[in-house]
């Protein structure tokens, strides 16, 4: 049989041909106007070295927008893992309903970012929001808050979205999961007397590894490229609290400092795959 | 021993169901308050209308095109879903068979896209140069090639465990390679077909970060974008912004009722390979 005849190499080519267009090109581009003074003032580029970058990683407020979306990134990655965990652990056998409970769990993930971050705009709000509803119905009236508002709640309540967004697709990925691993496993461990902690340690999360592995990397990349969500519900606001990197992306090219724009997504770029990367070499480690 | 275990998955029963309220309650919120009054709808609250106003949908009709931002969504989501599709099967068919150097090292090319995000603004530079900024055929371009990573990285792990010797007795049967792979292959594909369709009309479908940056006309935006700027004209008329939440959500709630099997399995396909 001859591969070249059965297999043409023409297959390749349509996405070949868009990936290298839409994708390469402007992650190469990104590399080369990063370091030029590319803005909207004037029709003249000149190269500026290492500038930004420079300024990305000296300057404090930008060092504070770094610092928040690591803050997020890692935060929510926490959260979603911890919690999927706890429900599919909950979710993985017995009654009956748990598929029903499955599929409504997961809906959130289905639904635009944008459109989740106005309802919980809604929801946040100081004045009748159902959160301080709710506070003041089972008498807690005095935690009534202006969630998004306070310099000390606002990331937190940003956090909270993005946690109740896609907790459902940790859990399914865990359930997956949980479903890969023999029932004789935790028999034995129950012949030998274990707890449901020891085996939970001991027998299942060993097991879980590549579950694991595959939701860091998924919450760790969707937190540091987060925009929807934040955009809506805070635009970075209040006092620069909850701004990332990629909300400061967008209010710099809108600023038409496109320069320190594709420098800033270049950072992000950089952040992502060392993170990808290293949370692979890290987890490959541990399945050996 | 027993009914000590029965109780306690009772209990969990319960304290699941009770956590599902915190997924519901937002959506009720959205629906009931897209038929109260604008008065009503301004405190958001989880309360029935007092008056069943549905006549907020024909207003919200009437104010601005939601089906043309609706067909302009459709037309972007569907046609990505059928060039990442028929690109991505083909591409993954050739990638996962002949397994060269070259062929693997252009497999792991297309893996860095699954990991690192688009620079915007260079992208929106290029769209420029091509001349397709603020057109629907940039977005679909766009996305056809944002989502090829992970269209490729499903069909090239699924390919693997379709049998070479099918496409061999296909070829000694005078298949050509498009009948080979169109007529043999491709039907053995439908799993994975079904779960990279709708993972990519998802994604083309929910996205506003692109269109907020390449799309100005607003009869070429779509149902993201459209919300937000509705959502900018609108901020004191909730029960307008809630109108247009409801018909963007019901499409995809449609899309899930029937679909959510596939699309749980494509979500944990990923994590199954590791």
């Amino acid at each position: 049989m001859n591969h070249k005849k059965v297999y043409p190499s023409y297959f390749i080519l349509i996405p070949f041909v868009l990936y290298l267009v839409f994708f390469i090109v402007p992650s190469a581009m990104g590399l080369a106007l990063s370091v030029t003074d590319w803005n909207s003032a004037s029709d003249q580029i000149h190269f500026v070295g290492l500038e930004h970058f420079q300024a990305i990683f000296t300057n404090k407020r930008n060092l504070l927008v770094i610092a928040n979306t690591l803050i997020f990134a890692v935060v929510t990655t926490i959260g979603k893992n911890a919690i999927g965990l706890g429900m599919a652990l909950a979710l993985n056998k017995g009654f009956k309903s748990r598929n029903l409970l499955r599929t409504i769990f997961f809906f959130p993930v289905m639904l635009s970012p944008l459109i989740l971050g106005l309802v919980f705009k809604s929801i946040f709000n100081p004045e009748f929001g159902v959160i301080n509803d709710f506070l003041q119905l089972i008498g807690l009236g005095t935690l009534k808050h202006d969630w998004l508002g306070d310099t000390s709640t606002a990331l937190g309540a940003v956090i909270f979205v993005e946690v109740w967004r896609l907790v459902g697709q940790n859990m399914v990925i865990y359930i997956a999961g949980l479903q890969a691993i023999s029932d004789d496993y935790l028999e034995a461990a129950s012949i030998d007397g274990a707890t449901s902690l020891q085996k939970l340690r001991y027998v299942i999360i060993p097991q879980l590894i590549p579950s694991i592995t595959i939701n860091l990397i998924l919450n760790l990349i969707a937190g540091l490229k987060v925009f929807d969500v934040v955009f809506m519900l805070t635009n970075g606001g209040p006092a620069r609290k909850t701004e990332m990197l990629n909300t400061l992306v967008f209010k710099e090219y809108s600023s038409g400092r496109y320069g320190f724009s594709t420098a800033l997504g270049l950072v992000m770029f950089v952040f992502t795959c060392i993170v990808a990367f290293s949370v692979l070499k890290a987890m490959a480690k541990e399945e050996d | 021993m027993i009914k000590r275990k029965k109780i306690l998955t009772v209990i969990k029963a319960v304290i699941l169901w009770a956590l599902s309220i915190l997924i519901f309650v937002p959506i009720i919120i959205v629906v009931l308050n897209s038929f109260k009054t604008q008065g009503e709808a301004v405190s958001m609250r989880f309360t029935l209308p007092t008056e069943w106003v549905f006549s907020n949908y024909t207003h919200v009709m009437d104010q601005v095109d939601v089906l043309g931002a609706f067909k302009n969504s459709a037309i972007i989501a569907v046609s990505t879903v059928i060039i990442a599709t028929v690109g991505g099967s083909l591409c993954s068919f050739v990638l996962a068979r002949r397994r060269s150097k070259l062929h693997r090292f252009m497999y792991i090319f297309f893996l860095v896209g699954l990991v690192a995000p688009l620079n915007m603004v260079p992208a929106v530079l290029v769209l420029q140069k091509l001349g397709m900024m603020d057109q629907l055929i940039g977005l679909i371009l766009l996305y056809s090639a944002l989502v090829t990573p992970l269209t490729i990285f499903l069909y090239y792990g699924f390919i693997g465990t379709v049998p070479r010797e099918i496409d061999e007795a296909a070829i000694i049967d005078g298949c050509g390679c498009m009948t080979l792979f169109w007529k043999v292959v491709f039907p053995l594909l439908k799993p994975v077909t079904v779960t990279v369709a709708i993972l990519n009309f998802m994604n083309a479908w929910n996205d506003f970060i692109t269109p907020f940056y390449v799309m100005n006309t607003s009869s070429k935006m779509p149902m993201t974008t459209m919300v937000y700027s509705f959502f900018g004209q609108y901020q004191r008329s909730w029960n307008y912004v809630c109108v247009i939440m409801v018909m963007i959500i019901v499409p995809i709630a449609v899309v899930y009722a029937f679909g959510q099997k596939y699309i749980i399995a494509g979500m944990t396909a990923g994590a199954v390979k590791g």
